[in-house]
């Protein structure tokens, strides 16, 4: 299986303050990680160094892939466009033709029930919705590595087992290698191979 | 709009005609034109195309070319302040100066520097709508979303698809507000130095109309000031503005 991930030795620290002690972990093309822990020992910050927007304090990271989703907790999304055009968006960057990325977005969309708020700007759409759009938007530039930072937040119980169900089947089909990060593990997907616990304490620990 | 909210404006109108109505019945007529009077004259002038050409055409271009000079050189050297915050310090007394310079000084400079007529005023014009311009890009830019940034560096989106979706979009709101700012101030410039150093124009035509102490013709090219901004605003910026602000609810 080719590497998508490693992270040698990878620590980080804010003024002073380690937040993600020493880690050493490797990330292979199909494999499913949970990351789990309580809030504040570096979960999202192990995204955020796995998506090369961090740089560590300490260790090594080799991002082997240029084609990454990020599903943030905040859904960053553009909010002077609309739900399809920052699906459309990334896809132009990679190079996709225009029209073969609209008829993607359209299909992503559609699939997480988002066909009716198509043309809906973010502002008019709920916490749910935007998340929705957010994850089609990182699916939609085919990634060889999907960042997930509590996907499900503000879905309603129904809902996320619907998207759950779905991205499991979704990522089945593909060699997507993909770290998701929740503090519940009920959001954990049913295609984790395997689960971090990130302890407060220093050093990792198998779930 | 509606006439649900139209009424209330119109109310203000009428409301601000009575008033002005009574003051021109209590002081002079030399002091204080009736509306009636006013309006006469500003029909008169409009009326008359010489001065449409040489007086109104001129005014609204000197305008337009010193606050198209002043968007320039403001998002220019905004543009690079905001990019280099190490710059800010170097244009901060520029600006600075020119922000709190009184206009007449500024007009009393540029007629020694740039003679009389369309190069001095347009050259004014710019010079005090450029700090307006350039504090509203840098600002608009220290305001950019840094979380669409790296939303952006994950994506790897284009440099001209950063600086479209991203910067230009983020600068557009700071901009325009900057802009409507300075395009009432470029015609407050504009009409203070064709006043004092220029033959056309409605400055011009306003000192003349002191000088002839015509008060009813000088109110006239007062309020046709105001109206000739708020065309320009309307025309221009406006439309801007409801394109820009679309997505919001």
């Amino acid at each position: 299986m080719n590497e998508v991930l490693r992270l040698e030795g990878v620590s980080k620290a804010f003024h002073g303050r380690t937040i993600l002690p020493s880690m050493d972990l490797t990330v292979t093309g199909g494999e499913v990680i949970g990351i789990m822990g309580p809030s504040g020992v570096g979960k999202s910050t192990l995204l955020h160094l796995a998506a090369g927007l961090q740089r560590p304090t300490g260790g090594r990271i080799s991002i082997n892939t240029r084609r990454i989703g990020f599903v943030f907790q905040e859904h960053r999304l553009l909010p002077w466009h609309t739900a399809l055009h920052n699906v459309i968006l990334p896809q132009l960057a990679v190079g996709t033709a225009r029209t073969a990325a609209r008829s993607r977005a359209i299909d992503l969309l559609g699939e997480m029930g988002m066909g009716e708020a198509l043309d809906t700007f973010p502002d008019a759409l709920s916490g749910g919705m935007r998340q929705r759009v957010s994850l089609a938007r990182a699916l939609a530039v085919n990634p060889e590595l999907l960042l997930l930072d509590e996907p499900f937040t503000g879905f309603d119980h129904r809902l996320r087992d619907t998207i759950r169900s779905w991205l499991n089947d979704h990522l089945q089909d593909n060699q997507t290698a993909v770290l998701q990060v929740t503090h519940d593990r009920k959001d954990l997907l049913a295609a984790v191979n395997r689960t971090i616990v990130l302890p407060m304490e220093k050093g990792l620990k198998p779930y | 709009m509606s006439a649900k909210s139209l009424a209330p404006i119109l109310a203000g109108v009428m409301l601000a005609l009575a008033c002005w109505e009574l003051a021109s019945r209590h002081f002079s007529g030399l002091a204080v034109a009736a509306p009636l009077a006013t309006m006469t004259a500003l029909g008169d002038l409009l009326s008359r195309p010489e001065f449409l050409l040489d007086h109104l055409a001129v005014t609204l271009q000197r305008t337009l070319a010193g606050l198209a000079l002043g968007l320039f050189l403001g998002i220019f050297c905004g543009g690079l302040a905001g990019a280099f915050p190490i710059l800010r310090p170097l244009f901060a007394p520029f600006r600075w100066a020119l922000m709190s310079v009184p206009g007449v000084v500024v007009v009393m400079l540029g007629m020694l520097w740039l003679g009389m007529g369309t190069r001095m005023v347009a050259g004014i014009v710019a010079l005090m709508t450029t700090p307006i311009i350039y504090v509203s890009v840098v600002e608009g830019l220290i305001a950019v979303d840094r979380q669409l940034l790296e939303m952006a560096r994950v994506y790897r989106l284009t440099l001209t698809m950063r600086l479209v979706e991203i910067y230009g979009r983020a600068l557009a709101g700071s901009l325009l507000a900057g802009a409507t700012v300075a395009l009432g101030g470029a015609m407050r410039v504009a009409v203070l130095a064709e006043a004092l150093g220029a033959n056309e124009g409605l400055g011009a035509a306003l000192a003349v109309a002191r000088t002839n102490l015509d008060t009813p013709q000088l109110y006239a090219l007062a309020l046709l000031s105001m109206g000739a901004a708020g065309l320009v605003e309307l025309l221009m910026l406006a439309p801007t503005r409801k394109k820009l602000w679309r997505h919001h609810r």
